[in-house]
C-alpha cells in the first residue's frame, strides 16, 4: 500500500486577480510573475507567468509523461462577487496549462478562461481567487 | 428555511438580504489560531491572501449551483478587519437559490504576501 503521508504537496501559486481603473488584470501574491489578457480578447481569459524566482518552485509545471502537460498539477479557482451581497456572474470556469517552447522545461504559464450566461467570456465581477499546487 | 452551521470557525450563519442563496457567516473569535477576524490589509481589501472553497452538495446528484461568489465584510472597528465571510450562490441565470443540500466551506489565509505584480 502506498505511503501516502510521504507524499509532497508543492505550492505553486497563490494569490488573488482583481482589476485596475482600466479594467487591467493585476495579481497579487505569489508565484506568478506577470498577468496579461489573451491577444485582443477583453475579458474572461488571462495568461498567469509562472514566477521562476519562488522559492522550491522552477517556475513552471514539469512535463509529464502523459498528453497532458502534467497530471499532478491542481488548480483551485474561487470568483468573488461584487457588492453587498457579493452577487456571482461566472458560470463556467476553465484552467489549461501552456508549454514552454524550450524543450524539457514544460508549461511555464497558465491560461484561465471564465464566462457568464447566456455563455460569453468575462470577467469575475469581484476578482478571483486563485491557488495551484503540485503533487507527487 | 433555517440555516445552521456544522464545523469549526463560524460562530454563526444566517441569512441575508436575498430570499435564497445568501449567507452571512460570522468567524468565529474563540477558534484556536484564529483571531476571529480576517486581518486588514492593504488593498483590495480585505486582504488580498485570503482564500475560500465553496462546494455545493447535490440532493440527490445535482445542486442546481451554477454560480458562486465570496465577499468579506469588513467590521466597523478600525484595525478588525472583516469578520463575517458572505456566499452567494445562484441557479445558470443568476437567479439567487439554495444548494440542495447545503455546502461545504473552507476559508484559510496564505503567506503573508502583498506583491503586486500586474
Amino acid at each position: 500500500m502506498p505511503d501516502y503521508s510521504a507524499f509532497t504537496f508543492e505550492p505553486i501559486v497563490q494569490g488573488l486577480v482583481t482589476f485596475d481603473a482600466a479594467g487591467a488584470p493585476v495579481f497579487n501574491g505569489r508565484g506568478v510573475s506577470a498577468i496579461s489578457r489573451v491577444g485582443a480578447i477583453p475579458a474572461g481569459a488571462f495568461i498567469l507567468q509562472l514566477d521562476a524566482g519562488l522559492p522550491g518552485n522552477a517556475g513552471a509545471v514539469p512535463p509529464g509523461v502523459s498528453p497532458l502537460a502534467n497530471p499532478n498539477v491542481r488548480t483551485l479557482i474561487t470568483t468573488r462577487g461584487a457588492g453587498i451581497p457579493p452577487i456571482p456572474n461566472i458560470v463556467t470556469k476553465a484552467v489549461d496549462y501552456l508549454l514552454s517552447p524550450v524543450p524539457g522545461v514544460g508549461a511555464d504559464r497558465i491560461l484561465v478562461v471564465m464566462q457568464t450566461f447566456p455563455i460569453a467570456l468575462a470577467d469575475p465581477a469581484g476578482g478571483f481567487e486563485i491557488v495551484v499546487w503540485r503533487t507527487s | 428555511m433555517p440555516v445552521q452551521f456544522e464545523g469549526r470557525g463560524f460562530l454563526s450563519v444566517v441569512r441575508g438580504a436575498l430570499p435564497d442563496g445568501d449567507f452571512v457567516l460570522t468567524l468565529d473569535p474563540g477558534l484556536i489560531g484564529n483571531a476571529g477576524a480576517i486581518s486588514a490589509g492593504p488593498p483590495p481589501p480585505p486582504d488580498p491572501d485570503v482564500r475560500t472553497l465553496v462546494l455545493p452538495i447535490g440532493g440527490p446528484i445535482l445542486s442546481g449551483t451554477a454560480a458562486i461568489g465570496v465577499g468579506y465584510q469588513t467590521s466597523p472597528l478600525p484595525g478588525v478587519g472583516a469578520t463575517e465571510v458572505h456566499v452567494v450562490t445562484t441557479n445558470n441565470v443568476f437567479i439567487s437559490h439554495d444548494p440542495k443540500q447545503g455546502f461545504f466551506i473552507v476559508v484559510w489565509r496564505g503567506q503573508g504576501l502583498q506583491a503586486e505584480v500586474s
